[in-house]
């Protein structure tokens, strides 16, 4: 009985020791900022656009801010995809529906200047390892300026 | 009886937990482990030289090769004119440490001196970028991508040589270029050995402080 005792005792030492190797403290997802410049003469409005695509590391929001002081506001939304070659409109995530000349059919959110917000989604949960931010530019001729990261934790 | 139960269910559960923490150890020492594969195609380019003559005529992106140079306009207001010269000045690969901040792991795995241990290596750009405008321009120096040829797969910067104090900082990447100020850069990626063989001379970096998104109409910068 003492024998079981003492070993199941050494068990519990040694699983408490190993766990400290076995945790990451560097499993950081991709939260770093990318930012979006458009210039005013390019800036022609009211069309959805994608930017390039980042690695999705898990299962947080996407993270957008809409930086422009004098611009107006921004509508926004996520796509996935698992190809950085692909180009098409038609990756939108799943929690937005599907893509249309609007933007995304469901959830868009409007970002006034100055603000930003968390964009749900479902890319890490299903199975993609890339996503990018899809945006609608409300106001045309202004300059804008939006910052975003695949990850936000 | 009863204390003999508790005993062999207290063993169980031990044994249970040992087995989780092993797996996982043999996680994080890449005995087990995923790979992120790149996408990798093929295309022809066109190469044009840039014009820094005639501003109204630059380009806001373009993909330079190694030792390339190029103005591009960064202007963001009408009627204001903002062009940056960039200089892809050289690209190096180890699976070393460079002059550039130590980043976290994704699917590389680094020993505690951030040498890559398995099958991905560093890639370093050293790029110099100089603000010809008169007003200052805010980006993110992740801006820069690292493309392989220019309509196949690319992959984003992951560290550089800021210096800075918090590397892991969500605003890491962002610099304000002021005018008439040179910097200077070492642009750091992590590729599988496997591209870089690949792609070995046909490693571009995209710049697109305007509005990222990649184009295969943007003009390819050779060397002059």
């Amino acid at each position: 009985m003492k024998v079981i005792k003492r070993t199941i005792a050494l068990c519990l030492i040694l699983i408490s020791v190993m766990s400290v190797f076995c945790v990451s403290a560097n499993a950081a997802g991709n939260i770093q900022d990318t930012v979006i410049n458009i210039s005013a003469v390019n800036n022609d409005g009211g069309t959805p656009r994608m930017s390039i695509w980042r690695a999705k590391r898990d299962a947080t929001s996407v993270w957008c801010e809409n930086k422009s002081t004098s611009g107006g506001s921004l509508s926004a939304w996520v796509h996935r995809t698992n190809d950085t070659r692909t180009t098409s409109v038609y990756t939108v995530d799943s929690y937005y529906g599907t893509w249309s000349y609007n933007g995304a059919t469901r959830n868009m959110k409007t970002l006034p200047k100055g603000t930003y917000y968390y964009l749900p989604n479902y890319v890490y949960e299903h199975n993609y390892s890339y996503a990018t931010l899809g945006y609608i530019m409300n106001k045309e001729s202004v300059a804008y300026s939006i910052a975003w990261s695949p990850d936000s934790v | 009886m009863q204390k003999k139960m508790l005993t062999v269910i207290i063993s169980i559960v031990c044994v249970f937990a040992l087995a989780i923490v092993i797996v996982g150890y043999m996680f994080k020492e890449g005995i087990i482990n995923d790979n992120n594969l790149f996408a990798k195609k093929d295309v022809s380019t066109t190469s044009t030289k840039s014009e820094t003559e005639d501003i109204n005529t630059l380009p806001s992106n373009a993909f330079l090769m190694e030792g390339a140079e190029c103005y591009l306009d960064c202007g963001m207001n009408i009627n204001e004119k903002c062009p940056i010269y960039f200089k892809f000045n050289s690209l190096s690969v180890s699976k070393e440490m460079g002059d550039f901040d130590l980043c976290d792991d994704w699917s590389e795995i680094k020993d505690k001196n951030g040498t890559i241990i398995n099958e991905y290596s560093y890639v370093t750009c050293n790029i110099t970028i100089l603000n010809k405008g008169e007003v200052d321009f805010e980006t993110t120096l992740n801006n820069l991508w690292l493309f392989f040829g220019t309509n196949g797969g690319y992959t984003e910067a992951r560290t550089y040589n800021s210096k800075k104090e918090d590397t892991f900082a969500k605003d890491y990447y962002y610099c304000t270029l002021k005018p008439d100020t040179e910097y200077n850069f070492n642009i750091a990626y992590v590729v599988e050995d496997d591209v870089i063989a690949e792609f070995k001379s046909d490693m571009l970096v995209f710049i697109s402080f305007i509005e990222p998104t990649w184009d295969t109409s943007y003009p390819v910068i050779e060397k002059q």
